[in-house]
């Protein structure tokens, strides 16, 4: 399951891509989703099967599962009542204000081993332009960006700033993502993590603060030397 | 303050003081706009005036391959060698727009046009000697085995290039992004790399039909038919890039400079 080429000979594969199918319809189904209009996005050809069978469809013509070419219905598709999480001071930006800056990242690459990579990320204060009304405050993103692999390493890795883990991101993928030949070009993977709240709370303890942070990528389980590592182009800090 | 407000304040930003903020490489497209119009008017300078020719079809495919060498014209030569740098940038500027896009968006904000200028410079240093490396080979074999032989030796060497495995996984590696350190000289070197590395992906998927291009006697309306398939080809979303536009263009160009060369 845990690789690209073979997951489909694994039939959870098979229960977990129909849960997605149906998530999505559920999603559709809300009053206030709207999808993209762009043209990227609705051009974007994906292939199935292969030799004589390989048909491509646009994913104009794959949004509705009700309409032609797939012509099915979910019985389920109620939105399901979540707990409420919780709720940021912030307001996102619009289109007019300075985008999200780049405030801090690492200087090399960083190699994840069996035991993990750290590095320390120095924080530069913002020279952007400020956003004109930003009184909620703004966020900031850590991105592990970049991964690369032969090998799927651990499977499953944590990011942590500081002690504090902020997340987690999968291999699945990364290998192929990694090729020149493919789709990607081998940029490999990127992951971005909301920790807005946790730097929040480094400001206002003091002691150095938010100046410098050390960031951590570690598999969460022991694993053995020969899975492979994995490398992490860069760790950046950005700021709306 | 409500997001009405918000948005109305926002939107009291100068209009193009916004698009630099989210689109830290836009001073490349009037470079790049500028490029074509020097094109262009060099183009019709050449058709009206002192050209072989002297005929406006000459803006489409221009027929300067010498036949012999004895028809070489070294005035000619000069003008296409520095009139390189300007083809380059105008038609594959745009190919690389989303790179300097990307490297402008994800560098500290200090160095927002410096990153991308750099990679341009390394985009462009890959680039430029392969033009006229592509001008001299097409001429000197022009002057070797003759116009006709040359053209069609050149597209026949493009057609198999456009259809080869190695092509395809350049055109993939055109969209690779690399991670670059945020600041110093450090950061300068990579950009410049990362401009190298871009520039060898766009020189293995492009060269077959630059190398046209030089046999058109680099036409306006060639370059710009290239220019536009090298466009579309870059913004084509799926599993694997078309060959057709391509190959047709190559073939259309290749018989229109086979047709002004032997005439």
């Amino acid at each position: 399951m845990s690789r690209f080429h073979t997951a489909p000979l694994d039939p959870i594969f098979w229960l977990h891509h129909c849960n997605i199918d149906r998530l999505w319809e559920v999603w559709r189904n809300l009053d206030r989703t709207e999808l993209p209009s762009v043209t990227p996005w609705l051009d974007f050809r994906f292939a199935f099967g292969t030799g004589t069978a390989r048909r491509e469809f646009p994913v104009a013509d794959v949004r509705n599962t009700t309409a032609p070419p797939f012509v099915y219905q979910y019985e389920g598709v109620q939105v399901p009542v979540l707990p409420a999480g919780p709720e940021h001071a912030v307001e996102p930006p619009v289109d007019s204000e300075p985008p999200p800056e780049l405030v801090g990242a690492s200087e090399q690459p960083v190699l994840v081993g069996p035991d993990g990579g750290r590095v320390r990320v120095a924080v530069e204060p913002s020279t952007r332009p400020p956003r004109p009304e930003a009184t909620g405050g703004r966020r900031t993103f850590v991105t592990v960006e970049n991964v690369t692999g032969e090998g799927l390493g651990a499977g499953v890795y944590a990011v942590l700033l500081g002690e504090r883990e902020i997340g987690r991101f999968s291999t699945f993928g990364l290998p192929e993502a990694s090729e020149v030949d493919s789709a990607h070009g081998g940029s490999g993977l990127t992951f971005s993590y909301d920790v807005t709240d946790l730097v929040s709370e480094l400001e206002a303890s003091g002691a150095g603060g938010a100046a410098e942070l050390e960031v951590t990528v570690r598999p969460t389980r022991a694993v053995a030397e020969t899975v492979g590592d994995i490398s992490v182009g860069r760790i950046g800090v950005y700021r709306e | 303050v409500t997001a009405t407000a918000r948005l109305r304040r926002a939107a009291r930003e100068p209009p193009l003081r916004v698009v630099a903020w989210q689109h830290p490489e836009w001073w490349l497209v009037p470079i790049v706009g500028a490029a074509w119009l020097g094109l262009g008017a060099a183009a019709v300078l050449r058709a009206t005036t002192g050209s072989p020719t002297s005929e406006f079809a000459t803006m489409f495919v221009c027929p300067i391959l010498p036949r012999t060498a004895a028809e070489f014209e070294p005035t000619a030569a000069a003008a296409g060698t520095l009139a390189a740098p300007a083809m380059v940038v105008a038609m594959m500027g745009p190919l690389v727009l989303p790179a300097l896009h990307h490297v402008g968006a994800s560098g500290l904000w200090a160095r927002r046009e410096r990153g991308p200028a750099l990679v341009l410079a390394g985009f462009l240093a890959a680039w430029i000697p392969v033009i006229w490396g592509i001008d001299l080979a097409v001429t000197a074999a022009a002057g070797t085995v003759g116009a006709v032989t040359a053209v069609v030796a050149t597209v026949a060497v493009a057609v198999a290039w456009q259809l080869s495995a190695l092509r395809l996984r350049a055109v993939r590696s055109c969209v690779r992004t690399v991670a670059l350190p945020p600041r110093g000289r450090r950061a300068d070197v990579a950009c410049l790399g990362y401009g190298l590395l871009l520039g060898r992906s766009c020189i293995l998927s492009c060269i077959a039909l630059m190398a046209v291009v030089a046999a058109a006697g680099h036409g306006l309306v060639a370059m710009a038919a290239v220019a536009a398939v090298q466009l579309h080809e870059r913004q084509a979303r799926g599993p694997r890039p078309r060959r057709l536009p391509g190959l047709l263009v190559v073939l259309v160009v290749g018989a229109l400079a086979l047709a002004q060369t032997s005439a």
